[in-house]
């Protein structure tokens, strides 16, 4: 009896979340600032759901006002998962932080209103952040650099151009 | 049958060891939330003024760089006793806390869902060592919440047209943002096994919840979901998710025994 009764409750757990996901509103939608904090612990659960078109951070940098650019290059990319990786990660799992937060960019750019510079945004100085913290890396002196946002092709072909940022000039730490 | 206190000792490790890794890989990535780095905390707070003063200053104390690491070098030690000697709940208070910690740095989530499953299934284990009663009710909401992962995950992609002919699939593993192996993508570039692959991802999670109505049917689904994030991450890197799932597994087969 026990048995059917936890089947029951189960079964009518199911019929009430397929209910719900046919009229809930996305948890975008949520406005308060406190029940944001506890957000992880009510989770969507939508994995890999929204497929509209792949976005990615493009680069480009110089080392002296003199050079040209260098053409435009995708920021980064996962590495190539191996055994190792399944249990310590930290370069992969960074790339993945960084692409949440492009699909946060994404959406600070659609709700952005007019009444403050997007550049003085939390969201576009984390991004600029990026930027600087993966060339850095790259360049060991002084650097000219700017990043865009864009959508891409299937093969990485740069289609359109989301958000393109002024030019920055940073010196690299020895 | 398995006893409720054998079942939480189970998750318990295993939580410890996804909580292990997930320390020494943000210990490994501490140039990140340097004061010069992606994520630094004097740019961060301003997403918290909001905060009381009192709470705000906690967090100004425990969110600079040196103390979050400090605090993730312990968390990787806590991790490693939980692993050993899961049956104190201050192990667990410690473990949701920090993790607590690590969503507010990140805005929400460091890696999204594994975050989330990570704080739900230490919040439980706070929770499940108090009594016998409270061990069961936390049992079936580590397993009602794992099934509804599952089964919410192959809601909406069934609803997605791209899903369901198999072009996300291919989408996915071709994306630019992933270094997925050549072997997949070719295979994938074939229309009819992507559409056999994206088939196979929706009725394995739209069915998960079947992992409870029969002791043969929890083994198979617990084996195939261990294959499922195992190929996740050879495709894109999801190792976390393999772990948090994996350790709430326990939960789902102690439940389906009271079935």
């Amino acid at each position: 009896m026990n048995s059917l009764i936890a089947l029951l409750c189960v079964l009518i757990y199911f019929v009430l979340l397929i209910a719900f996901s046919l009229f809930k509103k996305t948890s975008q939608g949520i406005e308060n600032k406190y029940i944001n904090l506890i957000k992880p612990l009510i989770p969507s659960w939508k994995f890999y759901d929204d497929f509209e078109e792949t976005r990615l951070l493009f680069f480009r940098a110089k080392v002296s006002d003199e050079e040209t650019f260098s053409e435009w290059a995708p920021l980064y990319q996962t590495p190539r998962p191996t055994f190792p990786t399944l249990f310590v990660n930290n370069q992969g799992n960074l790339i993945l932080a960084a692409q949440s937060h492009i699909q946060t960019l994404i959406h600070d750019i659609g709700e952005h209103n007019d009444q403050t510079a997007f550049q003085d945004t939390l969201t576009y100085k984390i991004t600029k952040n990026l930027v600087s913290y993966a060339l850095r890396k790259k360049y060991n002196d002084h650097f000219i650099y700017q990043f865009k946002l864009s959508s891409v092709s299937d093969k990485a072909e740069i289609m359109e151009d989301i958000l393109v940022s002024p030019l920055y000039e940073e010196e690299a730490s020895a | 049958m398995p006893e409720v206190h054998d079942a939480l000792v189970l998750v318990g490790r295993l939580i410890g060891l996804a909580v292990f890794f997930q320390s020494l890989e943000f210990i490994k990535m501490k140039e990140s939330i340097a004061d010069n780095g992606i994520w630094r905390w004097s740019e961060l707070r301003t997403d918290y003024l909001f905060l009381p003063e009192k709470i705000l200053k906690g967090l100004d104390w425990t969110m600079t760089p040196k103390r979050f690491m400090e605090m993730m070098t312990l968390r990787f030690y806590i991790g490693l006793l939980a692993f050993l000697y899961p049956h104190y709940i201050f192990i667990f208070v410690f473990l949701f806390l920090t993790t607590f910690l690590i969503t507010l740095r990140w805005r929400g989530s460091f890696n999204g869902g594994s975050d989330y499953l990570t704080l739900i299934i230490l919040l439980c284990l706070c929770i499940g060592f108090i009594h016998p009663l409270l061990g069961k009710a936390v049992l079936w909401y580590i397993t009602l919440q794992v099934i509804s992962s599952y089964f919410m995950a192959g809601l909406y992609k069934i609803k997605q047209k791209k899903w369901r002919n198999g072009a996300a699939v291919y989408g996915f593993v071709s994306s630019a943002s992933y270094k997925t192996p050549q072997f997949i993508v070719n295979k994938c570039e074939d229309p009819t096994t992507a559409k056999i692959l994206a088939w196979s991802v929706i009725l394995f999670e739209l069915t998960f919840p079947l992992v409870l109505s029969h002791p043969y049917l929890t083994v198979f689904y617990l084996g195939a979901g261990l294959l499922f994030h195992l190929g996740n991450f050879m495709t894109f890197g999801l190792n976390r998710f393999f772990w948090v799932w994996s350790a709430s597994y326990p939960a789902l087969y102690y439940c389906s025994k009271l079935i």
